[in-house]
């Protein structure tokens, strides 16, 4: 069967990958936590006994009882098969500890929104920007303002984005006063679609969503324009050129299609990896996302929701490049050829 | 080496990123004969050595901080530790990377499948927040352990870029005349392939030492890493509890955010030369 349909193979193979990496790095990200010489209950007790002076018996029913709700209790084997079936059979990730007995799953879904539409929103932004700006510099890439500006890209492209938001907070949010820093809404108005609200939240998105954008743009400007000079050094170009095609359709039609298709699969990836790629902008700027829910819980080495915020990011990852994976074959007629034969 | 060489004499952005390197490299070396005479035998790390918030004077060039530190001997020793981290973290992992990447491209098959497999799972978890778990609860790790760590989370990138240049190697003619003419796997390695390869583990290395670092001053300067070692991260962190913003202490962010962004264009500019050594095109100085 499979012979005659290379494509269900494939198909096929992409989503078993999926499906076994997903599993893997579950397991992994579980055993890495449990092996750690703490957890959430003893931490508690700790700090009980050291803020109280007391001496709290470890084995007595309330911690016992604690740890039952946690999942702690049994050995690692069966935590480890009890924390798999709630996940992935249930949708249960267990009670959080920072806002006990709150699960795990209503306190990310109330992040969750916050994070995408800074993350989603500035990474869209700062992709359609490179794209334009790179095919800019590929196409007058002799002349020196392009250099300048590849060079400057190149610069920015590995400086990490906190450090171009502690900047961004110390010139334009504290000397000059112009945006807030801290937050994502002015506390003085009411939560609700009304206009004040909105555009409160829009002001406070500023300096944390050009953080982001300053540092992905400088990227996405230099793969865009690597990828559009090789291909104007083919010859179906010179051919295009010498047919008496305008720089403009050469550009649209032909230099700009073939990178889209990479680019495309490129932010489909960020779009993956936003969730636990910036959570440090988010600590910095106190914005109400994952990445702040994150630094609470980890705090009080909260597993739920560490592991939580793991999963979820462990599964956008995966389902970003399955969807790459699933649609290349579709859209790119090489690719459907290359599995073919 | 000779690839190295060769990149000095061609590319200028790779000899102005060398000798940024080179100058900060000098200056971390040197630091401790500048600041041991200054400190009176105490630690850079050691809190209140020094009386708090002295002006520079001629003992303390650059007066002392918060906790009684003085200024220049932190960002010396931050200096030396930061790129220390990087260098040892970016060394294992690349060294990790070209084991598995050499070892899964080059063999193929069952191998080939199920390391790539782990590496794939190790690339999708994020790295954050197991290492600022890791960092508490071990609260006085050390440079040593901390670049361990770091590398652990950096090898599977190394490992797929080597994997598939080694894939894309196997198949050329020369190796395969290697096979026909009976030579054994370490030597094909060893004389036909890993020549071909040494660029991509220099990028390979300033990539992982970038990343590295990366890592290790985002933990730190949001106060989240070990506290007993003082790295340009922990400086940055320190200027924001001590509001420098707002008490107009600047250089105690600029001093430290500075260095770093020196070393990150040093080692980026680096990188960026031996890419366009390797394929021209990049160039940005291109004719037509």
């Amino acid at each position: 069967m499979f012979k005659r349909h290379p494509l269900l193979k494939y198909y096929l193979k992409k989503i078993v990958t999926y499906i076994v990496t997903i599993w893997g790095a579950f397991t992994i990200a579980f055993f890495l936590f449990r092996l750690m010489p703490s957890n959430p209950i003893d931490a508690w007790v700790k700090s009980l006994e050291r803020q109280y002076s007391v001496k709290i018996d470890r084995g007595s029913e309330l911690v016992d009882y604690y740890k039952e709700q946690f999942g702690l209790n049994g050995t690692l084997w069966e935590q480890y098969v009890r924390y798999l079936y709630n996940t992935f059979v249930k949708f249960d990730l267990g009670p959080s500890f920072i806002n006990f007995p709150t699960p795990v799953q209503e306190l990310l879904l109330a992040r969750l929104p916050w994070t995408l539409a800074l993350m989603g929103i500035s990474i869209l932004i700062a992709w359609v920007l490179g794209l334009l700006i790179g095919a800019a510099a590929a196409w007058f890439r002799t002349s020196p303002v392009s250099g300048w500006l590849t060079n400057i890209s190149i610069v920015l492209s590995q400086i990490p984005p906190y450090l171009i938001a502690i900047f961004l907070v110390l010139f334009l949010g504290y000397t000059l006063k112009l945006f807030p820093t801290r937050g994502a809404w002015d506390a003085q108005y009411p939560v609700g679609l009304n206009w004040n609200f909105i555009q409160s939240v829009l002001w406070h998105s500023i300096l944390p969503a050009s953080a982001i954008i300053i540092t992905s743009l400088a990227g996405w400007i230099l793969s865009t324009r690597s990828l559009i000079v090789t291909i104007l050094g083919e010859d179906y170009l010179m051919y295009a050129e010498a047919k008496g095609l305008s720089p403009w359709e050469i550009m649209t039609r032909y230099a700009l299609r073939n990178a889209l298709l990479p680019q495309t699969m490129g932010l489909a990836l960020t779009m993956g990896f936003m969730m636990s790629g910036q959570l440090l902008i988010e600590m910095l700027f106190v914005y109400p996302g994952l990445g702040e829910l994150m630094s609470r819980g980890i705090q009080v080495f909260d597993y739920n929701t560490m592991m939580g915020i793991i999963i979820l990011s462990i599964f956008s990852v995966m389902t970003a490049s399955l969807i790459v994976e699933l649609t290349l074959p579709v859209i790119d007629p090489r690719i459907r050829k290359e599995i073919m034969s | 080496m000779r690839f190295l060489l060769s990149c000095w004499r061609t590319n200028s952005k790779f000899r102005v990123g060398i000798i940024i390197l080179a100058v900060l490299i000098f200056i971390a070396l040197i630091g401790p004969i500048i600041y041991t005479p200054l400190l009176k035998g105490n630690s850079p790390a050691r809190p209140g050595s020094f009386a708090r918030w002295m002006p520079p004077s001629l003992e303390h060039p650059m007066g002392t901080e918060g906790l009684g530190r003085d200024l220049l001997a932190d960002y010396l020793a931050g200096l030396g530790t930061s790129l220390t981290i990087g260098f040892i973290s970016g060394a294992l992992a690349t060294f990790l990377g070209i084991t598995v990447g050499f070892f899964t491209g080059y063999k193929g098959g069952w191998v080939d499948a199920i390391l790539t497999a782990i590496a794939n799972m190790w690339m999708v978890i994020p790295a954050y927040p197991v290492l600022v778990a890791l960092a508490m609860v071990m609260p006085t790790i050390n440079i040593y352990t901390m670049s361990i760590v770091l590398a652990l989370f950096s090898w599977p990138y190394s490992a797929r870029t080597i994997h598939a240049q080694i894939v894309g190697m196997k198949q050329l003619s020369y190796v395969e005349m290697a096979k026909v003419s009976g030579q054994g796997d370490m030597a094909i390695i060893f004389t036909e392939i890993f020549p071909n390869l040494i660029p991509y583990l220099f990028m390979g290395f300033a990539f992982s030492t970038v990343g590295a670092m990366v890592s290790e001053v985002g933990l730190e300067a949001i106060g989240l890493g070990p506290a007993n070692i003082v790295t340009l991260g922990l400086m940055i962190n320190y200027a924001n509890q001590w509001t420098a913003y707002s008490r107009g202490l600047y250089h105690l962010l600029l001093i430290p955010v500075g260095l770093l962004v020196l070393i990150f264009m040093s080692i980026t500019l680096i990188n960026r030369g031996m890419e366009e050594h390797v394929n021209p095109r990049l160039q940005t100085k291109t004719e037509k």
